[in-house]
């Protein structure tokens, strides 16, 4: 009876430490230091045609979103509740393909202030999507994943100012990096098609 | 009112309206508020305050209370008060404060209310249980938070920098809705300056609040912390003109702030 006690009144805390737990962080891909730029860019991939290599505008439909995982065990990535965000709109005039951050704020964004569930203490890892169709993973739209980054600590006080996700040390930005979004090209689908179709037929022989 | 407290406001007013410059009118209204005012709120704007954030609020001019005083008076006993003022508030750079809007100017925008912040400048204001940002980059704000009069937010800018807020006193009367258990980032709507203790007329009133109630106050980069106690606050934290703070309240609590020119 008692240990059933110890150990409900242990769960009880437990529950209530975690639903109360959280951290904060501002997602966002620009800031300025001072007056120097920082930031990490979102640009068109291989396979974009002439458009390869430009930074991408909020003009195009762009948005960014943000997941998060506090194993960073890979499948255990979450979106983060109201992470969509557009690409970076100066003074009402949205910015466009082949502009850059510096100029008219293409390829960057800067979103709000997100909440990380569950969130006590330690490192976590996310990774930031970019795509310019309603969602990520979208088929015929813009597409792309920043690579794993991991910041050691989140505010968890919602009163005081949170980091970005940046996580910048001076200039020097060490949480998300550049990254591109590509189109999959029809040929990718059909070969894709194809393959599954031959998986279908083996498995039917068999 | 008698007639007397109006012709006695009235060539008041009409020695203030000769007053243009900003400058003139602080040397000016620093020594007036030596001498008999009848605006009580005044006397504790002349402060500087030379601590995270140096503050001087002047009441410029009631040439709107003036005209609307004469003008209304003569067709009924209705009229409007324009209290017209301003508030400056100094930051270091790249250092956070916490300001509250003390005047309204109309739009309460950021852009209006910080119109010499430079690129790089930060706001951050207190919106759904978290600090959302706006960042000033090429001459815009990122988002062109509207921040009312009695709203506090986070200011940080690249460089030491002056702002003054430009505005009407936002009514003879306001109030800071404090929600029971609710963290709240706030200012005085009427900017008056003191302790978190005082209470009445012409003050914060944040006596006011009910026991199990707290202040929070942005100091060097951390949160000083006061609680409300068997009546008493723990640490009796002062407050400044512009200058905004946290309230917790231990009840759903209107903090009434009354301003009497008498």
């Amino acid at each position: 009876m008692k240990k059933a006690l110890v150990a409900a009144i242990l769960g009880i805390a437990l529950n209530v430490a975690s639903s109360h737990g959280q951290g904060y962080i501002a997602f966002q891909s620009y800031d300025l230091v001072g007056q120097t730029p920082i930031f990490s860019g979102v640009t068109y991939g291989p396979g974009s045609g002439a458009k390869t290599g430009q930074y991408v505008g909020a003009a195009s439909g762009f948005k960014a979103d943000l997941l998060y995982s506090l194993t960073g065990a890979p499948g255990s990535f979450t979106l983060a509740s109201g992470s969509q965000t557009s690409f970076y709109v100066n003074g009402g005039v949205q910015s466009s393909d082949g502009g850059s951050p510096t100029t008219d704020g293409a390829g960057i964004f800067i979103g709000p202030t997100l909440i990380i569930p569950g969130y006590t203490s330690g490192p976590v890892s996310f990774i930031t999507e970019a795509y310019n169709g309603s969602s990520y993973g979208q088929q015929g739209f813009y597409n792309g994943q920043s690579a794993v980054y991991t910041i050691s600590s989140l505010q968890t006080n919602p009163a005081l100012p949170a980091g970005t996700t940046l996580n910048n040390t001076g200039t020097t930005v060490n949480g998300m990096q550049p990254f591109v979004v590509t189109v999959p090209e029809p040929s990718i689908f059909a070969l894709a098609g194809l393959g599954a179709a031959g998986l279908m037929a083996f498995r039917r022989k068999k | 009112m008698s007639f007397f407290g109006i012709f006695y406001r009235t060539s008041l007013v009409r020695r203030w309206r000769n007053w243009r410059c900003l400058k003139s009118v602080q040397k000016k209204f620093k020594k007036a508020l030596t001498v008999n005012l009848p605006f009580g709120i005044v006397p504790s704007h002349t402060v500087t305050y030379k601590q995270k954030m140096r503050t001087k609020t002047l009441l410029l001019s009631a040439a709107a209370l003036a005209a609307g005083v004469l003008a209304s008076q003569a067709q009924s006993n209705v009229f409007s008060a324009n209290i017209v003022g301003y508030v400056t508030v100094t930051n270091q750079a790249n250092q956070y404060v916490v300001l509250a809007n003390p005047l309204d100017n109309g739009t309460n925008d950021i852009t209006g209310l910080l119109p010499t912040a430079p690129n790089g400048a930060t706001v951050l204001v207190f919106q759904g249980g978290a600090l959302q940002t706006s960042l000033k980059n090429k001459g815009n704000w990122s988002q062109n938070f509207v921040v009312p009069p009695g709203v506090g937010f986070f200011y940080k800018s690249p460089s030491d920098g002056t702002n003054t807020f430009v505005g009407n006193v936002a009514g003879m009367s306001n109030g800071i809705p404090a929600a029971n258990n609710i963290l709240e980032l706030v200012g005085s709507p009427i900017p008056f300056s003191g302790t978190i203790s005082d209470i009445g007329t012409n003050t914060l009133n944040l006596g006011v609040l009910p026991n199990g109630s707290q202040i929070l106050k942005f100091v060097n980069g951390a949160l000083q912390t006061s609680l409300k106690n068997k009546g008493n606050w723990s640490t009796n934290l002062s407050i400044s003109p512009g200058e905004g703070f946290y309230v917790k309240s231990g009840a759903d609590t209107n903090v009434i702030q009354i301003l009497n020119l008498q």
